[in-house]
């Protein structure tokens, strides 16, 4: 396997200001926050009333991104997965456009996401679905560590996914470090050994150089708090 | 030219889409179930489907996640929308929230019969916002029976195909899976579906179908 080298530096020329719609933090969107953060836009973030906002939102769900441009013609998007993958293109932050290198992206961050679901299903379950989420969890966890660290592997152990810079995926594995580090070890703190040095060394090494990005220091001590 | 082996069971559900996209592109491909659970830790992390697509020269690509499958087979055989970023991410939008609605109706498929009640009131509201949404999505298309444009593509193929999924899957133990799709609750989406099923491309593929 080899991964594309040929990748886009992360400059936004964005002129377009972002509103995040979302429950109040700890909630989902945290790869949407960092690539706003690493991108340095214009965005705020709007907790709505819920219920009561619930029928205004595209499928009644958050987050939902609106983004306005210059001219104030707005763009409503939900869905994470479809706003963070918007927002990473808008941002130049995606893969090269070989469509095998495209596709291994969106599998990769698929593969962070299921992982990220489990832990919160275990969060919210009961005693008894806690008992089977954790054995999900265990599962999933040894399976797409081992299979990142081969795609690590791939493109050198340097830090990064794909090339020697910053893009999408680096950040999507950054933001989920900080939530399992905070969050999700408060709830389930097996869960780190997991991840840790040991088990995911190259998966730790893109957590510890995405986050030496100086765009991205306001963001890591919002989660040392 | 490639030709490409879908890993999966053989059962009419997740992969559907893949299916109908492989079929509708007439791709050189055929489906292998491996054995299971014997087979899992030949997949990438476990998990089917998986597609194996090998090229002219012998090499081989190999991917798993059934969304990263489908994409990567509607930029192959040129069925996404556009190039156009906005339509991309209402692509994207749009494929997440069905793919929502999937995933409930397998919860409530293999949950206890405790969890099915509460599962069963969220499914309800969920389908419900869903329909609406799309259904303006495709008024704002003039109603034509695809999502964009006036072809068939990617997310009216994904779309039709994953309600012949939960018909065929769901429904026998979930008969109220596709309440909110019906025709008179779902008009458009329903339009969605007899283009896309009166499209000679998928005739073989609908065979598969009882």
């Amino acid at each position: 396997m080899t991964n594309d080298t040929t990748v886009p530096s992360s400059t936004s020329t964005s002129t377009s200001t972002f509103v995040l719609r979302n429950h109040a933090p700890p909630a989902r969107a945290e790869t949407i926050e960092a690539l706003f953060a690493y991108a340095k836009v214009n965005w705020k973030l709007e907790v709505p009333s819920w219920p009561q906002e619930q029928v205004n939102q595209p499928s009644g769900k958050l987050p939902v991104l609106v983004e306005s441009n210059t001219s104030g013609t707005k763009f409503v998007l939900s869905e994470t997965l479809a706003i963070e993958s918007y927002l990473a293109k808008k941002f130049n932050l995606t893969v090269s456009d070989s469509p095998e290198m495209v596709a291994r992206q969106v599998e990769l961050r698929t593969q962070i996401n299921d992982v990220y679901e489990l832990a919160l299903m275990h969060k919210i379950g009961s005693t008894e679905e806690r008992k089977v989420v954790m054995e999900k969890f265990v599962g999933a966890a040894r399976a797409i560590v081992r299979y990142h660290e081969k795609v690590l592997q791939a493109n050198g152990g340097n830090g990064h996914y794909f090339g020697d810079r910053v893009t999408y995926m680096d950040i999507v594995v950054f933001a989920f470090f900080c939530i399992l580090n905070s969050q999700i070890a408060a709830d389930m703190p097996r869960a780190l050994d997991f991840f840790s040095e040991h088990s995911a060394p190259l998966l730790n090494k893109v957590y510890t150089t995405t986050a030496k990005e100086p765009a991205l220091a306001d963001f890591v001590s919002s989660f040392r708090k | 030219m490639s030709s490409f082996v879908l890993h999966y069971f053989p059962i009419n559900a997740r992969a559907e889409p893949i299916k109908a996209i492989l079929s509708y592109a007439g791709a050189n491909w055929k489906l292998e179930s491996p054995e299971w659970p014997q087979g899992k830790s030949s997949q990438p992390v476990g998990k089917l489907p998986v597609l194996v697509e090998t090229a002219a020269d012998g090499s081989q690509f190999t991917l798993s996640e059934s969304l990263a499958i489908e994409e990567y087979l509607a930029k192959t055989f040129s069925l996404n929308v556009s190039d156009n970023l906005q339509n991309a991410a209402r692509q994207t939008e749009l494929r997440s929230q069905i793919k929502d609605v999937w995933d409930m109706c397998i919860q409530y498929k293999f949950g206890t019969e405790e969890s099915r009640k509460g599962t069963m009131e969220k499914y309800a509201a969920l389908s419900k916002a869903v329909v609406a949404y799309h259904e303006e999505q495709l008024k704002l298309n003039g109603a034509n029976g695809h999502y964009f444009g006036s072809e068939t593509k990617y997310l009216d193929l994904a779309v039709f195909a994953t309600y012949l999924a939960i018909k065929d899957f769901i429904v026998p133990s979930f008969p109220q899976a596709l309440d909110n799709f019906s025709k008179e609750n779902a008009p458009l989406m329903n339009k969605v579906f007899e283009t896309v099923s009166a499209e000679p491309r998928l005739a073989s593929y609908l065979t598969t179908f009882n």
